[in-house]
């Protein structure tokens, strides 16, 4: 089946697949409610920065928390639930929701791909952020600034550091390697200081600072 | 502050994503901190890197759960079941 294909590739393939589970009504309720569901919050702002869009982000977690239920004997009891879940979800995002997503700067994935497989160095950025400057910045800028990132740059963001995945679960999630990630994370990075910093510029933090 | 010019500074700014990451070996991390104590260029790179981190944290509006999706999502499940 197509979406059980799809919950396993990426995995440890042969091990999960071998190590399939039959878990009894009881067992799935438990893991459903104990483990799945506590991490609802988390989904829902995941996909809606993602989809920016609420009713998208409803219609994904939904349907994340079925599939998930569907194929509960492929989780691993203790293995960690919320990074399956977010894998499951960001699938969903990709298969479905991209297509027709209102985001306002759509990047062709294979295009941001080649981008950071390019062996071209990553060029210097330097801004005059200040740490005070920063201090000064509301939650709207902070948030105008994250989500003008490309969603593969903004993706990794929330995984880091609002979600404080590993880059061993983020690989995991995104089925990239970690030196992946650890590229992408930096450019992305650099990218947000880079939006912050012209933020800081148009609000003329940098001319307060400067008084004497 | 003096305005040094860190002739590694590029290199020690994945260095401070890793150490803020929690992904560098303490190792690497030991040489960061001693680094960081003779370089003023690159401390002022950790701390804003680390605001930023701290912005990203703090200053995003989270979003509450629609009150009915949890009970849409069990009421669907009783449904597979
Ligand atoms: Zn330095």
């Amino acid at each position: 089946m197509e979406e059980d294909q799809e919950l396993r590739s990426g995995e440890e393939n042969e091990e999960s697949l071998a190590k399939n589970n039959n878990y009894s009504s009881a067992e799935k309720d438990r893991l459903f409610n104990n483990e799945f569901l506590p991490h609802i919050t988390s989904m829902y702002n995941f996909a809606y920065r993602l989809s920016f869009d609420e009713d998208d982000a409803k219609d994904l977690v939904q349907e994340t928390y079925l599939k998930a239920y569907r194929f509960i004997n492929s989780f691993q009891q203790g293995t960690n639930a919320k990074a399956w879940l977010f894998r499951i979800l960001k699938n969903s995002f990709i298969n479905e929701f991209r297509k027709r997503s209102k985001e306002p700067t759509k990047v062709d994935y294979q295009e941001v791909e080649t981008y950071y497989n390019s062996d071209e160095v990553d060029e210097t950025i330097t801004t005059d952020l200040r740490v005070d400057s920063l201090q000064h910045m509301i939650g709207d800028e902070v948030t105008t600034a994250l989500n003008s990132l490309a969603v593969d740059f903004r993706t990794v963001i929330i995984l880091c550091d609002l979600e404080d995945f590993t880059y061993e679960e983020m690989a995991k999630i995104l089925d990239i390697p970690i030196g992946t990630i650890r590229s992408r994370l930096h450019r992305a990075r650099n990218l947000l200081k880079e939006r912050l910093n012209k933020y800081a510029l148009s609000m003329g933090y940098k001319d307060q600072n400067n008084k004497p | 502050m003096q305005n040094t010019n860190c002739p590694e500074v590029e290199k020690c700014l994945e260095l401070i994503h890793l150490v803020l990451d929690n992904e560098a070996p303490a190792e690497q991390e030991n040489y960061l901190t001693e680094h960081l104590e003779m370089c003023m260029q690159c401390l002022e790179n950790f701390n804003i890197e680390k605001e930023i981190r701290t912005a990203l944290k703090t200053r995003l509006e989270n979003k509450k759960v629609p009150l009915d999706l949890i009970n849409t999502i069990k009421v669907k499940i009783a449904e597979i079941d």
